[in-house]
Formats: structure tokens, sequence, C-alpha cells
């Protein structure tokens, strides 16, 4: 099923090499991954913020509480529970909780808070 | 009386209006118009919309009690109340019983109130003024804010010509593709038509039994942080040949963080001997950032479906869809396959089952089943 399934569909195939050249920067990483996966309006958006949590908005604020509430370790991806939560390691329940993000993302989000987590 | 206080009871316990896209052509009717207040379907029925909701659409009778005359009560609120000619009313309530499942994750169970809203018009002489109101859905309502439930996610004022002309601002979803009703369908959820995702704007357009076209612009979003708040445009255009349907669509919006532009084609065929119809969608975008010079990506995505009408009130479906975020990078496409069943013993009822089955990449998949009952008084 897992290898029919692509065969089934026009689009197949359409990925191409990962150039690793994606920013790993949060004005990217925001936008681009987290805000159109978590920021759904029943969850991490503005709107619900669930469990105070809002994964929309100005990047600097967004990484600040990130930090500030330890989801992010700068510098320390062992450690961030944030990656627990997208990998689903040591938590009951994974996040996004209705479908994974892609482990190329997850891998540029564990890049970002290697390095620092940069604005 | 029964019906409608079983509805009403819904309406308590649970939280967009919307058609289902496989209405159109299978049902003998061209346009989602004729059966919708809404020029691009979807929400509060019309007169024609109530009676088809009995006489077509449904299956008329329970199956537990069943005779040859349509059931008579698709009018407003049963008929329990007789509505002067300038108001309208109605609702869409949907409870659902849900269980999804990712990968290596513990399987979670919800009853999900997914949606409690009140529809309704005043018209007078060509204007009229629609608007909706309840409850969102949610299913963990960790710390929410209580006020965050109450929503309307669609008003406005709407001029309709009798000539096929109409214009409406206010705040209301854009035409764009199939209109499919399920959210997490990724045409819907990736490219800017989630719950919720109706901003204000202006609308105009014209209808015709061959064609519709509709032109909207767009420029506030109460419920997305301003960052994310795209100001833009949208534009669909649809052509009928026969028992066909074919739509192309365009939407640029740009905002705080990034820029994105979409355009995509849509198609339905409806076979009917077979009781059959194929309909499709494929979009492409591309979207640039504004903070970090130099990035952008393109992305596809598609939603393939078949929908069989083996008798009156019965709906059987199948669909894939595709998402690739990014074309330029590799394994981080999604693919989804789901099958449903939609039976509709008569007007205002539903009951839905349906799977789907998510692949995430190389490694990841989720799942989900669901049912769902969905009262419209």
């Amino acid at each position: 099923m897992r290898r029919a399934l692509p065969a089934l569909l026009l689009a197949a195939g359409c990925g191409g090499d990962d150039p690793a050249g994606r920013p790993a920067e949060f004005s990217y990483i925001l936008p681009a991954i987290l805000e159109p996966t978590c920021a759904t309006s029943g969850c991490h958006s503005e709107l619900s913020h669930t469990a105070r949590l809002v994964l929309e908005g100005d990047p600097g604020v967004v990484r600040e509480s990130l930090v500030a509430k330890g989801f992010v370790y700068p510098g320390e991806p062992e450690a961030s529970p944030l990656l627990y939560f997208l990998r689903g390691t040591y938590v009951r329940l994974r996040m996004p909780p209705d479908a994974p993000l892609p482990e190329g993302d997850v891998a540029l989000i564990e890049r970002w808070i290697a390095e620092g987590a940069p604005p | 009386l029964r019906d409608a206080l079983w509805g009403a009871a819904m309406m308590l316990l649970a939280a967009r209006a919307e058609a289902y896209p496989h209405f159109q052509l299978s049902t003998g009717v061209n346009r989602c118009s004729s059966c919708h207040y809404a020029p691009a379907g979807g929400g509060l029925l019309n007169g024609f919309g109530r009676f088809e909701s009995a006489d077509e659409v449904s299956g008329r009778n329970w199956p537990w009690r069943r005779s040859p005359a349509p059931a008579g009560d698709e009018k407003p609120l049963h008929g329990a109340v007789a509505l002067p000619r300038w108001l309208d009313l109605g609702g869409d309530a949907r409870l659902a019983l849900l269980t999804n499942k990712e990968s290596d994750a513990s399987r979670e169970w919800h009853v999900i109130p997914m949606q409690a809203d009140l529809h309704g018009r005043l018209a007078l002489s060509g204007f009229s003024l629609n608007g909706t109101a309840g409850l969102r859905g949610t299913s963990r309502p960790r710390d929410q804010p209580a006020s965050s439930y109450f929503v309307s996610r669609e008003h406005y004022l709407m001029w309709q010509g009798e000539r096929g002309w109409y214009a409406r601002a206010g705040r209301f979803m854009p035409p764009f593709g199939l209109g499919l009703v399920d959210h997490t369908a990724y045409v819907r959820r990736y490219l800017g038509f989630d719950l919720l995702d109706e901003s204000y704007g202006g609308s105009a357009g014209y209808l015709a039994d061959r064609f519709e076209l509709h032109a909207t612009g767009f420029f506030w979003n109460p419920y997305v942080a301003r960052e994310n708040d795209e100001r833009g445009g949208t534009a669909y255009g649809e052509v009928r040949l026969g028992p066909t349907a074919w739509g192309g669509s365009f939407r640029f919006g740009d905002a705080d963080a990034a820029r994105r532009v979409i355009g995509g084609v849509t198609g339905k065929v409806w076979l009917t001997r077979a009781h059959v119809m194929f309909l499709g969608e494929g979009d492409v975008a591309r979207q640039t950032f504004h903070d970090v010079p130099g990035a952008g990506r393109d992305q596809l995505a598609s939603y393939l479906g078949v929908v069989y009408r083996p008798w009156r009130g019965v709906y059987l479906g199948a669909a894939h869809e595709f998402f690739d975020e990014d074309l330029a990078v590799r394994d981080v496409e999604r693919h989804a396959a789901g099958a449903w069943l939609s039976y509709l013993p008569r007007a205002h009822w539903e009951v839905f089952a349906g799977g789907r089955l998510q692949l995430v990449g190389p490694s990841d998949q989720a799942s989900v089943a669901m049912l769902m009952l969905h009262y419209y008084p």
C-alpha cells in the first residue's frame, strides 16, 4: 500500500533531492512549517492557543515564548521538549496529533535548535 | 415535532456550512447556487434546495418506516413555524465520534462537537443580509479561552440581479477549487481554506446556466495573527458541458511573513448510467518569505475522488490526496487515501462514516476513522 499509493498519483515522484538549502532560521521555520501545521484555528492559533501555546505571529515573540516555556533549549536539541513532541518520544501525544510532520521538517527544526535557535 | 426536538438537542450538544460538491450534476442540478443562497454554494438552502433535499438527495424515509410519499418536512424548522418571505433560517450541527492514531503513538478517541451554527437571511428586493453564528468545534479543549468558541464564520451583505450578476461585501469564504466539505483535505488545509479561514472582503460574479465567474478581494481575518493574515484576491471560473463541470482557480495572498500565489484546475464528470462521479482538483503554489531573502518554495496539492450513488440517499466515496510542501526537498510529501459512506435517510439528517490513511514522508503515517451525525434544521 505504502509503495503503491504514490504510483496512483499524478504528481508522484515530484520531490527532488533535499539541497539542505532551507534556512535554519525561525523567520522561515515558523511561517513555512509550524504555522501551517500547528496554528490551525482549533489548536495553537492566536484564537485558541491550546495549552497556552501560540505558534503563529511575530517570529521573535513566538521564539521567545518557546524558549521561556522550556520547549526549546538553544544549542541543546537533545534536551528540547519541542522535538520530543514532534517525534513522539517521551510524550503521550505526538504533535501534531492528526498527522506528524515529515522527518525532513523535524530535522530542520533540530538543526535550528542545534545552531542556537537563531531568530 | 420529534425530529425538531432531536435537532434542538443536537444543536445544544454540538459547534462551516457546506454542501457536498458531488450533489452538483448528480442530482440533475447544474449549479450549486440553484440550491443555496450563496452564489458559489454552501450554507443556507433556498426553497428549491429544501425541496431537493427531500425529493432528490435524501432517501425520503427512515429505513424502518417506509412510505411511497416524500416526507414533506423539508421546510425550515420542519415546517413548525411559517417564515415570512423576507426571512429564512437554518443551521448545521455535526457531532462526531472519532479515533486517530499516528505511527507508534497510542490511539486517541474523541467525541467532538464539530459544529453548531445557526444561519439566517434577511432579504429585500435584490438585497440580502446573510450570516452564521455558532460554536466552533474542538477536539482537545485544553486551556482554550471560552470566548474563542463563539464564532461567526460568515456574514455579508449581498446584491443579486435578475440577470445573473451579484456582488457581496463582508466575511465569507471565497469561491476556489472544488469547495470540499472536509477542511482537512490537503487542497483546503494547506492552501488557505482551512476552518475559520474566511476573510473580510468584497466579491462580484456572474452566474449562468452553462458557466459562472467569481472574483474576490480579501483583506482581514480577525481569527489569524496579523503576520499571517493575507491580503489578496481569488478568481474562480467554471464551465459546464453536459454532465461535466470544468473550473480554473487563482489565488494571490500577501502577508507580513510570506507571499503566496496559487493556480489550479478542477473537474467533475458524472456518469449518469453508472451513477458514478469522478472529481478532481490540482493546484500549484509559489510561496516566498519576506524576512528570509531568497527563500521560497513551490508546492503541489491534488485531490482525486470518485463517488458512487447506488440509490437515493446513499453515497459512497473514495479519494486520494497529495501534498508536497516543497518540491525541491525530498521526503516531505504527504499522501492520503480515504473512503466514506454518506447516508441521508430523509431531509434534515445525515449519517457519515469514513476513514483516512495518511503517509507522511518516507516513514510516518496517521489514520483516522469517524462516525458523524449531521443535522440541518
